[in-house]
C-alpha cells in the first residue's frame, strides 16, 4: 500500500519534471545542444550571416551549431559555454520581440499588412509561427530584404508599420475641395445658355451638361463639355461670362443634386436660332419652353 | 486752309493705317496661337491612338498578369487623353460622336480588363477576340489621322479655318479634308461590335430594363396623380410638356399651374408610363428666410416619404443650400442599406414644405432581393482595413458597381487624422469594393 502510495508520487514526480523541461525547451530562454525550433533556425541565420556557421539552418541544435555558438562567444566577450542566453542573443542582434510564442501587437499589425498583400494566409491572431514565418520571408524576398523571418526596422518600414513622424501636420482634405467651382461654372452656362427659360428649362441645360459628361461621346468634366467648341453658343459669344442670376445659380444646384427634366438627353436646340444643320437630324423627346431636346 | 485740311486727313489716313496694321497683327498673333494650339493638340491625339493600338497589340502576347494590368492602365489612359483631345479640336459633334465614344469605350474595357486580371482572372477566349478587334480598329483610325495629317501639310491646311467656316457653309465644309475623314472613321466605327464588359461605358447598362412594373397609365389620369402626390389642398391645371419615351424610365412630363391666379408656384413633375408613379417633382416658389432647422427638415422629409408609401427609407446624407435642404434616403432591407434605391427629397426651411422629389434610382432599382449571407464576418472584414484607419461604425449595405451590379459589403466609417471615409469590403470576397472621402463643410456632407 505503501509502496503504491510512493509509486504513484514518484510518477507525478517524474511527470511535472518532465513537463516542466518540456516547457522550459518549448520557450526557452536558454537555447543548448539538442534545442529545436523556430528559435533555433533563427540563431542558425544570424550565425550564418555573420561567417560563424557552414551549412543548413536546420533549426537543430547540434555540433557545428555549438562550434559556432563558441566561436561566437569568444570573439563577442562573451562566456564561452555554448548555451544562447538573452546575453548572447542580444550579441545576435536577435530581439526576444517577434520570436515567442506569444500574442504580439507587432506581429498582430504584421500579419494584417501581409494578409492584406496577400502573403500570409492564416489567422491574424499575433502569435508568431511557421506561417508568419514563411509570409515573413517572402515578403523581405520580394522586398530585397534580408530573409531571415525576423519583423526588425527594416522589415518593419517596408511593411509601412509604425513611426509617421515625418509630416508634421496633416491637413484636411476637405479644405482642398469645393464644389463650388462646378456650381458656379454651371451657373454661368445655364445663365448664358437659358436665361429668360422657365426654371424646368434652366434645369435641364443643366441637366444635359451632366449628362455629356457621364456619355462616351462626350468630354469626362464640366469644363470639358462646356468649353468644346462649336457645344454651346453662349460660350463663342461669351455670354457665358454674364454674372449668373441667382435662379441660374438655383438650377445648378438641382441638376448638380440629380434632377434631370430631360430625363438623360444629351442635345438640345433653339428650332428658331440654330444654326447647325447637323443638329435637325436629331428627333426631338421633350420640349420645355424654347429649347427642344433630344436623346440620340 | 485746303493744305491744311489735305495734310490733316493725310494724318488721318496714316492713323487709321497704323491702328488697322496693328489689329491686324494682333489678329494674326491670337489665330496663330489657336492654330498652334490645335495642332498640338491634334498631333498628340494622333501619338495617343498610335500608342493605343501598339499596346492592344502587346496584350496579344503577355503572359503575365501584371504586365498585361501596366498595360491596360496605360491604354485607359491613353485613350481618355485621345478623347478629351479630339473633343476639344473644332470639328462638329456630329462627325467625331462614334471616334470619341470609341476611344471612351477602349479606355473604360481596359481599366475592367485591368480589373480583371488583378483578380487573377485571366482573359476568355471572347474578351481576346473583342481586343483583337478593338486592335483593327484603333489601327485604322491611326492609318487615317497619320494620312489626315499628312495630307493637311501638303495643303497647307489649318484647323483653326474649320470652326470659320463651319457656321456658313455646309457643303464647303463637307469638302474639307478633316471633315470628310472624321466622317469615314465614323462610318467604319459604326460597324464595331456591341462591347459588355464590367464599366460605366458598356452597352448592357443602357439596356437595363426598371424594375418597375404596372398597368399603362393614359394622359387624362396624370392629373389625379399628381394632385394627390402633390397633396396641399390647392387645385391645378395640367400641362403635359412630353412624353419621354427615351429616358431610363419611360415617363410623361407635366406642368401644374394653380388655378388660383394668386398663387403662381408652378409645379414640374414626370410620371411613368407604367404604374403612374413620380419620378421626380419640383416646386419653382421663392424661398424666405428659414424658420426650421436642418434636422426638422429631414423629419418632415421623413414623414413625407412615407405618406406616399416609401417606407423603411433611412437618410443617408444630406446638404443644405439657399434656404433648403436636400436629403438622401436608402432603402433599408432588415438593417441592411440598399444604396441604390435611392430617393433625395428637398425641403425649405421657410415654411417647411417639400419643394423637391427625385426617386428615379428607387423606382429603377427597387426589387424583392434575395441577400446571400455575409461569407465573412464583420471582425475577418475590418482585418482588412488599413491599419492607420480609425473605424468607428460597421453596417451592412448593398451597393452599387461601376459596371451597374450591386455587391453587399460591409460599410466602415474610418477616420484618418482629420479626414473622415467610407469604407466598403465585400461582404463575400473580402475584396476592398470602394472607398468613398465625406467631405463635411457647412452645408453638409459631401462623398468623393
Amino acid at each position: 500500500m505503501r509502496s503504491k502510495l510512493l509509486a504513484i508520487c514518484l510518477v507525478c514526480i517524474l511527470f511535472f519534471a518532465i513537463s516542466i523541461y518540456l516547457i522550459d525547451s518549448a520557450f526557452a530562454k536558454t537555447i543548448f545542444w539538442g534545442s529545436r525550433g523556430e528559435d533555433v533556425r533563427q540563431i542558425q541565420t544570424k550565425l550564418k550571416q555573420w561567417g560563424y556557421l557552414v551549412g543548413n539552418a536546420d533549426g537543430i541544435y547540434g555540433a557545428q551549431t555549438y562550434r559556432a555558438v563558441i566561436k561566437f562567444q569568444r570573439r563577442n566577450g562573451l562566456t564561452a559555454d555554448g548555451k544562447v542566453g538573452p546575453q548572447t542573443k542580444r550579441a545576435l542582434g536577435i530581439r526576444a520581440v517577434a520570436i515567442a510564442g506569444k500574442y504580439n501587437q507587432t506581429v498582430r499589425n504584421a500579419q494584417q499588412k501581409l494578409k492584406q498583400w496577400g502573403y500570409y494566409i492564416g489567422a491574424v491572431d499575433g502569435i508568431y509561427g511557421p506561417k508568419t514565418r514563411e509570409a515573413v520571408i517572402k515578403f523581405q524576398r520580394k522586398n530585397g530584404l534580408v530573409a531571415d523571418g525576423i519583423i526588425g526596422p527594416k522589415t518593419k518600414t517596408a511593411l509601412g508599420l509604425g513611426g509617421d513622424a515625418a509630416v508634421a501636420d496633416y491637413v484636411a482634405t476637405s479644405r482642398g475641395v469645393s464644389r463650388e467651382k462646378d456650381v458656379r461654372l454651371m451657373a454661368m452656362a445655364i445663365n448664358g445658355e437659358a436665361r429668360g427659360e422657365p426654371y424646368a428649362g434652366q434645369v435641364a441645360v443643366g441637366a444635359v451638361i451632366l449628362n455629356r459628361v457621364r456619355h462616351p461621346s462626350f468630354p469626362n468634366t464640366i469644363a470639358g463639355v462646356i468649353y468644346q467648341p462649336l457645344a454651346f453658343t453662349a460660350v463663342s459669344d461669351k455670354q457665358i461670362y454674364l454674372e449668373p442670376t441667382e435662379t441660374s445659380f438655383k438650377a445648378a444646384r438641382d441638376a448638380l443634386n440629380g434632377w434631370d427634366p430631360t430625363g438623360g438627353a444629351i442635345y438640345y436646340w433653339n428650332p428658331i436660332t440654330a444654326t447647325s444643320k447637323w443638329i435637325w437630324t436629331r428627333t426631338p423627346t421633350v420640349k420645355i419652353g424654347k429649347h427642344w431636346f433630344a436623346h440620340e | 486752309m485746303r493744305k491744311g485740311l489735305i495734310l490733316l486727313l493725310v494724318v488721318a489716313l496714316i492713323g487709321t493705317g497704323m491702328w488697322g496694321y496693328d489689329q491686324y497683327q494682333q489678329n494674326f498673333q491670337t489665330s496663330l496661337f489657336l492654330e498652334n494650339q490645335y495642332q498640338r493638340m491634334f498631333e498628340a491625339m494622333i501619338t495617343d491612338v498610335e500608342n493605343i493600338q501598339a499596346n492592344l497589340g502587346k496584350v496579344m502576347v503577355t503572359s503575365s498578369p501584371r504586365k498585361n494590368v501596366m498595360l491596360f492602365s496605360d491604354i485607359t489612359k491613353l485613350s481618355y487623353n485621345a478623347q478629351e483631345r479630339l473633343s476639344q479640336l473644332p470639328i462638329e459633334h456630329g462627325s467625331i460622336s462614334r471616334t470619341t465614344k470609341f476611344l471612351s469605350q477602349v479606355g473604360d474595357i481596359s481599366t475592367a480588363f485591368a480589373k480583371k486580371n488583378l483578380d487573377g482572372k485571366p482573359l476568355n477566349h471572347e474578351e481576346m477576340n473583342i481586343l483583337q478587334e478593338l486592335h483593327n480598329y484603333s489601327n485604322f483610325l491611326a492609318q487615317q489621322l497619320i494620312g489626315l495629317q499628312a495630307g493637311m501639310v501638303e495643303d497647307g491646311i489649318r484647323i483653326g479655318e474649320l470652326s470659320a467656316k463651319l457656321d456658313h457653309d455646309f457643303e464647303e465644309v463637307n469638302q474639307n479634308m478633316m471633315t470628310t475623314t472624321f466622317m469615314n472613321v465614323e462610318e467604319r466605327m459604326q460597324e464595331y461590335p456591341e462591347l459588355i464588359y464590367d464599366g460605366p461605358f458598356s452597352e448592357h447598362i443602357k439596356k437595363k430594363k426598371p424594375h418597375l412594373t404596372g398597368r399603362k397609365v393614359e394622359k387624362n389620369e396624370l392629373i389625379k396623380i399628381a394632385e394627390k402626390f402633390v397633396n396641399n389642398g390647392s387645385k391645378y391645371e395640367i400641362n403635359v410638356l412630353g412624353e419621354n419615351g427615351n429616358a431610363r424610365i419611360p415617363a410623361y412630363l407635366i406642368e401644374l399651374h394653380p388655378v388660383d391666379k394668386n398663387d403662381n408656384n408652378k409645379i414640374i413633375m414626370s410620371i411613368t408610363k407604367n404604374a403612374g408613379k413620380v419620378v421626380w417633382m419640383l416646386n419653382t416658389k421663392d424661398i424666405k428666410a428659414s424658420k426650421y432647422s436642418e434636422r426638422q427638415g429631414i423629419e418632415i422629409a421623413q414623414k413625407y416619404l412615407a405618406e406616399r408609401g416609401y417606407k423603411n427609407m433611412v437618410p443617408t446624407y444630406s446638404i443644405k443650400h439657399d434656404g433648403q435642404i436636400v436629403t438622401n434616403f436608402a432603402y433599408s432591407q432588415n438593417d441592411i442599406i440598399i444604396y441604390p434605391d435611392l430617393i433625395k427629397v428637398k425641403v425649405a426651411l421657410d415654411e417647411g414644405e417639400v419643394v423637391g422629389f427625385e426617386a428615379e434610382g428607387y423606382l429603377f432599382n427597387h426589387n424583392d432581393r434575395k441577400l446571400d449571407e455575409p461569407a465573412i464576418s464583420k471582425e475577418e472584414a475590418r482585418e482588412l482595413i488599413n491599419m492607420n484607419a480609425k473605424v468607428s461604425k460597421v453596417r451592412l449595405a448593398v451597393i452599387p458597381t461601376d459596371g451597374g451590379n450591386e455587391v453587399l459589403a460591409y460599410e466602415f466609417k474610418a477616420q484618418f487624422k482629420k479626414d473622415t471615409f467610407l469604407i466598403y469590403i465585400n461582404a463575400q470576397t473580402g475584396e476592398e469594393e470602394k472607398i468613398l472621402q465625406v467631405i463635411i463643410n457647412d452645408n453638409g456632407v459631401l462623398m468623393l
